[in-house]
């Protein structure tokens, strides 16, 4: 009873005015950065973070967590109508969405999307509700070690499962830790602050992150030359009908209830995230079909709704390590860590304890966000299609000058400025050369924590790293690290033996359709 | 009933479709072995930053005096060290596909890159940081706007025009009443 209770307080302490209208403001801003190509949910969630600046830590976080999941619905329209996924958790979307938009199937794949992201993300929310309190009371007994374990888990399952190659992805790792040895340590000694009063506090997160993620995509997009390509926008309006048929909603509709909880199940992973659970529901989808050939051809609906429920389950599901744990999962939930740490607010297992209006507050306004959602994406299709039409050499110069602006208002300071503009460069060249500015902004974060975590382990093991395997749950964590490390070891001949079944069935399926075949040739 | 099922997993289909949807492929012949080069300058880069961060760190203590726990030159060596080791791997890696770099055949290379479109940016956003102060947030950004416009694409260039003014000018004030972020006025002030 609690627990509803606890959501009934959070609900109505989202529904005043102001912060309904702030939710509705976060929603229709998140959607925006999400239909625009090459904006994805962390980088609207970093440019728009200085917006949040002047408002009490609620309304803030509220705006926030609105702006993060509208831009997972922004990013399906943009998928749907132009081909240009905002993010990589929304490629299955474009490649399933689009082919239907070019058979006049537009608006009901854009229905079909708003409806597994709204279905998906309000089972998360439920789901959400009944793990986070779970999940804080189990981390409330875990102490430095285990912490310091789930980071280095969370970390080298980014690495693994999100990046190509490990060496990059452990590159990425190491760059973030090494600019959050910046400024003074716990001991009190300065670090790499080379007599400068402005680095004493370290290098400020905010400034990193909107250049990295902002700008960095901002640079990428028009490195490749996005300036100069024409989008022709699908028209929404055209031809058909705009609810989905029988069939499109009977396809989805399974699509859904299986991408909701395994995308959630993904979420949770701290470093899995949305990319990872859209990727696997889309093979899963596609695995279990009866008509494989449709997906990326002619557009499969559940291959639509499938990954649209998953990467959206598991955004919200992405903010259980954020809320119990103080570990970021994602991108997205790394620059929304940014935020709570920015007004004072410390996410961890005591978080729900002690600012239970706050956290309540957050999981609350998720159930309103999703149905506010729902009702604008159905009904403002084609408005939210117009955007499309906004050409990124209009919007990217006023994107750098917003930026700005909200860089200099965290510390009216030039300097970081300064380094938001150096790390829009760094963030460009880490993906030119495949390196992961999303692992480097993690690990910015997680890197102080990991440091603090490890330091308290050993001065309680009085400097030994038995500590380590001697206490259970550490024990745990490290046999689920030995796992994951092992995994791609077996993971290799296994692929290799489905491919070799599969390459087998095909040979087979052709021998028998040739010898089916030859007969009919003999009697004509 | 005869399915046709692909060997190619799907995750491989959508890796190739993400490469395939937004993003053009090189103009130049020469692209993929300056990439390749640009990979070795890059590597060889984080590799010298890398050991000078590491030198740095090896000053300082790996214990504190008393000898009992982490000093402030645990982490960062501990770091440093895997960071030069982590890029000269990436660095050779470079270099070996540098010099397996094959000339592209033809037909595979289609629009362009925009380095220099890059360089161009990178020069007004210094410009940019340099005078913010000195000249005002919003005639700054004003004139910022018009250049990257200018660079960028020089289509509807008075409503761009309009957008460069009204753009900065608006946010000036969104700033400055919501948030009191106390923007420099520069040689506005006296408005």
């Amino acid at each position: 009873m609690d627990l509803f209770s606890n959501l009934l307080h959070g609900i109505a302490g989202v529904l005043s005015p102001t912060t309904v209208l702030l939710l509705l403001v976060g929603v229709l801003s998140g959607m925006v950065v999400g239909v625009i190509p090459g904006l994805g949910p962390s980088a609207g969630l970093a440019i728009l973070l200085p917006l949040t600046f002047g408002l009490e830590p609620v309304q803030a976080i509220v705006m926030l967590a609105a702006v993060y999941y509208g831009a997972f619905y922004g990013s399906t329209i943009s998928s749907v109508l132009i081909n240009a996924p905002g993010d990589a958790a929304s490629v299955p979307t474009a490649l399933e969405g689009y082919p239907m938009a070019r058979r006049g199937r537009a608006a009901p794949a854009l229905v079909l999307g708003a409806l597994a992201s709204f279905v998906a993300g309000t089972v998360a929310a439920v789901l959400l509700t009944v793990a986070a309190p779970a999940a804080a009371s189990v981390t409330s007994s875990f102490g430095p070690p285990e912490l310091f374990l789930l980071i280095v888990l969370g970390l080298l399952t980014m690495i693994m499962f999100v990046g190509k190659n490990w060496v990059r992805g452990l590159l990425s790792v190491m760059l973030g830790f090494a600019i959050g040895t910046v400024g003074v340590e716990l001991g009190g000694s300065q670090r790499y602050t080379f007599g400068s009063t402005e680095l004493i506090n370290g290098i400020p997160f905010i400034p990193v992150a909107i250049g990295l993620f902002g700008l960095g995509e901002i640079l990428w997009t028009l490195y490749n030359g996005a300036h100069r390509q024409e989008r022709a926008p699908v028209d929404v309006r055209a031809k058909s009908a705009f609810w989905p048929n029988r069939s499109e909603w009977r396809e989805g509709g399974g699509a859904i209830a299986r991408g909701a909880p395994l995308g959630f199940g993904m979420g949770i992973i701290p470093g899995a995230g949305a990319t990872v659970s859209s990727l696997m529901a889309y093979s899963m989808e596609k695995g279990i079909s009866r008509k494989p050939e449709r997906f990326g051809n002619t557009g499969a609906p559940a291959g639509l709704a499938g990954p649209e429920a998953a990467n959206n389950a598991a955004a919200t599901g992405a903010m259980v390590p954020l809320l119990t744990l103080g570990i970021p999962g994602s991108a997205s939930t790394a620059v929304l860590l940014g935020g709570f740490l920015m007004w004072e607010l410390k996410p961890g297992p005591l978080l729900m304890e002690q600012n239970p209006e706050f956290a309540w507050g957050l999981i609350g306004s998720m159930y309103l966000g999703n149905v506010v959602l729902l009702l604008v994406n159905i009904f403002c299709i084609p408005v939210f299609a117009s955007v499309t039409r906004i050409s990124l050499p209009t919007l990217a110069p006023l994107i750098m000058v917003l930026c700005a602006f909200g860089a200099f208002t965290v510390n009216g300071s030039i300097i970081e400025v300064g380094i938001m503009f150096g790390c829009a460069f760094l963030g460009f060249f880490m993906r030119l050369y495949g390196l992961s500015p999303a692992t480097l902004v993690i690990a910015l974060v997680l890197g102080p924590m990991a440091e603090d975590n490890l330091r308290r382990s050993l001065i309680a093991s009085d400097g030994s790293f038995g500590i380590f395997v001697s206490r259970e749950p550490s024990v745990v964590l490290l046999c689920v690290a030995a796992a994951l490390l092992v995994l791609p070891l077996v993971a290799a001949p296994v692929k290799r033996a489905v491919g070799r079944r599969f390459a087998n069935r095909r040979a087979n399926d052709s021998e028998n359709a040739r010898s089916a075949d030859t007969p009919e040739v003999e009697h004509s | 009933m005869s399915q046709t099922h692909s060997t190619t997993p799907a995750t491989e289909q959508v890796a190739d479709a993400q490469s395939r949807i937004p993003e053009p492929t090189a103009s130049s012949e020469e692209l993929p072995k300056r990439r390749n080069l640009g990979a070795v300058a890059f590597y060889a880069a984080v590799a010298i930053i890398m050991g000078i961060y590491t030198v740095l760190a090896f000053d300082m203590e790996w214990t504190t005096h008393g000898g009992d726990r982490m000093g402030p030159g645990f982490f960062p060596r501990v770091i440093g060290t895997c960071a030069v080791v982590l890029s000269l791997t990436g660095l050779v890696m470079s270099l070996r596909s540098a010099a397996a770099a094959t000339p592209p055949t033809e037909g595979t290379q289609s629009s362009g890159k925009h380095p220099f479109l890059l360089i161009a940016i990178g020069l007004g956003l210094v410009g940019f940081v340099t005078v913010f102060i000195p000249v005002g947030a919003p005639v700054t950004a004003a004139v910022f706007l018009l250049v990257m416009y200018f660079l960028i694409q020089r289509r509807w260039i008075a409503r761009r025009a309009v957008l460069s003014v009204a753009f900065p000018v608006l946010l000036y004030v969104l700033f400055e009443l919501w948030l009191e972020a106390g923007l420099p006025a520069g040689i506005t002030d006296f408005l």
